[in-house]
Order: C-alpha cells, then sequence, then structure tokens
C-alpha cells in the first residue's frame, strides 16, 4: 500500500483507486474488531459495511493532523458498535449465533481448524465475561495494528491506564478460559 | 509504592512483549528470554496473549467479501457520480450568470443581432431582431446611413415574406409586406435630397439647406421644420411617415438626371452625380442606390420564384408583396 497520507489525502480528492486501496487495507481488520466485540458474524458484516460507508461520506472533513486514518477509522468502528447496541437495547451476545470464519491461512489442516473454530468460540465467550473497558482493549489490540498510544486516544486514557488495563484484560482471560478448560 | 511500581513496571514489560508477539510475530520463548526475572509471572499471560492472537484471526467469508467489496464499490462509484453532478450544478449556476452577463453584453454591443438577423417572425430571437433594428436606426446618425439601414431592412422583410408565405401564413406576409413598403417609404424619406421639391417653395429650403439636403432633415423636429409645412416633420425611427405625406421625387425626365440641388450650395455641398443606366433617380448616395439596385433585382426575383410554389391562400399575399417590391423600388429608383 502507497503512503497512508498520500491515500487518505488522493481519497480526498474523489479518487476512487485510493479509497478501494484503503478499504482493501483496513476491512478485515475492522471487521476482526467488530466481531470480537459482537461474538455475531451477521453483525459484524452489517456493522463493519457500514463502517466504511460512514467513512466514505465523513473522510472530506477528516484532518490527518489531528489522528491518524486508522485511529479515526477505530473510532467510526467503536461508535458503530456502540449505535448498534444502544438501538438494540442489548449488550454484545454471550454466545455466537452464527460461527466466525477463521483465517484462511489456517484452513489448510481441517483439523487445526476445527481446533481454531473452538478456540474462536471460547475467546468470544470469555470476551463476554470481561468488563467493556477490558474488551474493548482487547479488541482493538488484536484486531488493529494501534499503538498504545492511540489506543489511549481512542479510549481517552493514559497511556499507562491502558497497559493496566491490558495487563487486567489478559490475566481476566487467562482465568476464563483455563476455569473453561477445566470445566 | 513498591508494589505499585512493580506493576507498572510489569505492564510495560507485558506491553513490550505484546507488541512483539502479536505485531512483529516474536515467539513467547524469545520475550521471556529478554525478562527472565519476570518469567514465572509472564510466561502464562504471554501464552494466554499467543493463543488469543491465534483465536483472534477472524477473517470475513469469501462471499461476504465479495458481496461487501460490490456494495462498497458501488456506493463509492454513487458517491462520487453525486459529488460530480453537484460540482456540475454549481459550475452549471456560475455558467447561468456568466451567461446572462454575456448575453447583456453581447446585446450592448451588437453582437447579438447580429445572431438574431437571421430569425424569422415566430422564432424566439425575431423580438430581439426587431428590437435591435429599432435601436440602430435610432443610435444611427446621418440620413445617408438611415436610408442605407432602411434598404437592408426592406431587404430582411422580404427575406421573411418569402419564409411566411412558404409558411403558408398569409396574414403575417400581408403585415410583413406592409412593414416592408414602410421601410422603403423611409428609404426614399432619407435619401431623396429632392423631397424638398415637395415643399413647393423651393427659396424657403434654400434658406435652410441642411435641411433641403437632408443630412440632418429626419432628425430635424420643432418650430424650424414645421414653420414650412406640416409635411416637412421629419419622420421618425419609431413611427414610418403617411406613405400619402413621402416625399418622392418624380422621376427625372431623362435616364441620367441625377440629383437637383439648390445652384447655392452646389460648390460646396454637391454630391456626386450618379448615373445609373436604365435608372432616374434623384438619389445621391451611389451605394446606396447600387445597393438598391441589387436589392431590387433579388427580392423580386426571390417573391416571383415562390409564387408558384407558396399554398393557394398565400399566393395572394405573395401577389401583392410582388407589386409592393416593383412599385416600392421602382419609384425609388426612379424605373
Amino acid at each position: 500500500m502507497q503512503d497512508e497520507q498520500s491515500l487518505v489525502r488522493r481519497a480526498q480528492q474523489q479518487d476512487q483507486q485510493a479509497f478501494a486501496e484503503l478499504y482493501e487495507a483496513y476491512f478485515d481488520k475492522i471487521y476482526r474488531y467488530i466481531a470480537l466485540k459482537t461474538g455475531d458474524r451477521t453483525e459484524a458484516e452489517d456493522m463493519t459495511q457500514q463502517v466504511f460507508l460512514k467513512a466514505m461520506k465523513s473522510l472530506p472533513s477528516y484532518k490527518w493532523k489531528n489522528v491518524p486514518f486508522s485511529a479515526w477509522l477505530y473510532r467510526i468502528a467503536h461508535n458503530q458498535v456502540v449505535d448498534h447496541f444502544r438501538r438494540s437495547s442489548r449488550q454484545p451476545t454471550s454466545e455466537l449465533t452464527e460461527a466466525i470464519t477463521p483465517d484462511a491461512d489456517l484452513n489448510d489442516n481441517p483439523q487445526q481448524r476445527t481446533e481454531l473454530k473452538v478456540d474462536i468460540e471460547r475467546l468470544i465467550v470469555a470476551t463476554k465475561k470481561l468488563t467493556p473497558a477490558q474488551r474493548e482493549v482487547i479488541a482493538l489490540r488484536f484486531a488493529s495494528d494501534l499503538p498504545v498510544a492511540e489506543v489511549a486516544r481512542l479510549m481517552g486514557r493514559s497511556e499507562g491506564a491502558v497497559k493496566a488495563l491490558q495487563h487486567s484484560a489478559v490475566v481476566a482471560l487467562r482465568k476464563i478460559l483455563v476455569v473453561e478448560e477445566y470445566d | 509504592m513498591i508494589r505499585k511500581n512493580n506493576n507498572k513496571q510489569l505492564n510495560d514489560i507485558l506491553n513490550d512483549c505484546f507488541e512483539k508477539i502479536v505485531l512483529k510475530g516474536e515467539s513467547v520463548e524469545s520475550c521471556l528470554a529478554r525478562y527472565p526475572q519476570y518469567s514465572a509471572e509472564l510466561e502464562p499471560l504471554l501464552k494466554t496473549i499467543a493463543a488469543t492472537q491465534e483465536a483472534s484471526r477472524i477473517t470475513p467469508s469469501a462471499e461476504f467479501r465479495a458481496r461487501a467489496r460490490y456494495q462498497f464499490r458501488s456506493a463509492l462509484n454513487e458517491n462520487m457520480t453525486r459529488k460530480r453532478q453537484a460540482a456540475f450544478a454549481w459550475h452549471w449556476r456560475w455558467a447561468t450568470v456568466l451567461s446572462t452577463v454575456g448575453v447583456l453584453f453581447l446585446i450592448s454591443t451588437g453582437s447579438v443581432m447580429a445572431a438574431s438577423t437571421t430569425s424569422m417572425p415566430g422564432q424566439p430571437l425575431y423580438q430581439v431582431k426587431l428590437a435591435m433594428e429599432q435601436a440602430q436606426i435610432t443610435l444611427t446618425p446621418s440620413s445617408t446611413a438611415k436610408a442605407r439601414l432602411y434598404a437592408m431592412l426592406a431587404d430582411r422583410r422580404v427575406t421573411e415574406i418569402v419564409y411566411a408565405a412558404q409558411s403558408g401564413n398569409a396574414e403575417l406576409t400581408i403585415n410583413l409586406t406592409q412593414q416592408f413598403t414602410n421601410d422603403l417609404s423611409m428609404v426614399s424619406s432619407y435619401a431623396t435630397p429632392a423631397r424638398s421639391l415637395t415643399f413647393g417653395d423651393g427659396s424657403k429650403n434654400l434658406q435652410s439647406p441642411s435641411v433641403a439636403w437632408g443630412a440632418s432633415a429626419p432628425e430635424q423636429s420643432g418650430a424650424a421644420a414645421n414653420t414650412l409645412t406640416p409635411t416637412t416633420t421629419a419622420p421618425s425611427a419609431a413611427t414610418p411617415p403617411d406613405k400619402t405625406q413621402t416625399v418622392t421625387a418624380p422621376p427625372a425626365p431623362t435616364p441620367t438626371l441625377v440629383v437637383t440641388s439648390p445652384p447655392q450650395i452646389a460648390a460646396t455641398q454637391a454630391q456626386p452625380a450618379v448615373t445609373a443606366p436604365g435608372y432616374s433617380s434623384t438619389i445621391s448616395d451611389a451605394t446606396l442606390l447600387k445597393l438598391l439596385q441589387q436589392y431590387s433585382a433579388k427580392n423580386i426575383a426571390e417573391l416571383m420564384a415562390i409564387l408558384d410554389k407558396v399554398p393557394e391562400s398565400v399566393r395572394a399575399a405573395v401577389l401583392s408583396a410582388i407589386e409592393a417590391a416593383t412599385n416600392g423600388y421602382g419609384q425609388i429608383l426612379g424605373t
């Protein structure tokens, strides 16, 4: 991908190819972030599409100097998820309503795929047991390439607070997964 | 305090290892080797991070990816098109404003008149054409120029008569013929210096050479002209003179008779004599005379040419137009 700042500038000038490159670069990551937060494939698909449509409409007003494009995109995704659950008056599902497909790179080995699928399901179930802030930091840290500073900015916290939250989230996940494993 | 510092240190170390494992693909073991003093605490956490990273490699299905890509591209195209249309609409609004200004400018410079000269009755620019003709008449300073202008307008009327007749519009043909006749009368009024002959009193005219020569006679209005005779009132551009009042020099007895000019001013203001074979005109303007000869031949021929081609309903009107052209040009040219 070309220099992202240049791509964004071109996309802002109605360059379809530039916007298409940005879309391809972030599509999977945004989907992963939303899937981790919602645990539902259909909802993740719908919301991922909405995120990019909103980004397309809002891009002209985006200013690079304020926030990196990736952080801006994840902010849209975050708001999309929040709005979605606010409208539906419910919290993210604690069970996978539809199975989420594992990474295509790992699909060659059926055995590995089955194991990973279980892991995905377990991870999704486990994240539902985290606090919203822990779930957010896990989703952002595992789905995006954002540095901790940008995650901190997105979450409205200090870097130290995000590191502490990340630590507590990993500890909590560990406990949940180990308990489930023994169950 | 020590515990708080330890926690902060562990947070930093865990974050460092997190980024090395998740973002840079390092192994758990290499991170543990970097921080051996924390390996007991770090190991289960780093294994959880590694396992979570594996599990979180969630990708959209190929079907959804293709469908989403198609829908996004469609939305992108639609968005671009809408923006282009909006931009075009914006440009179009400015283009309209600029066009309006341009039209006004063109009107002021006479370019629209040029554009409208070919318009015919009933067409959008025809009224512009008539308005510009009137403006042109008003702005034309000299009688000579006005005479030439009316000759040209009469020629235009014949073109319109042909158009109206071919369209089968008898009423319009008649109206245009009337306008044509009026235009020829105006040619005669402005171009014939011998018009003073009808004043009946040459001496009075000689007292006012400028009136007698017609150079400023049509523009002259008011007491001086009116004191001579009511018929001396200069024809205004807007109101063609009544044909009964039109001053027409009688045909000269010989074909070579040209201009009747007052002897007192002949030495200084005599116009060049115009000799036109076969014509006995009182017109002193050679250019106008030549123009009228050309128009006469052309217009009568054009009217004659359409006589058998037009609908029966307008044939009488065309015949009247032919008669008007023959008589009108004939009187002016003295044929």
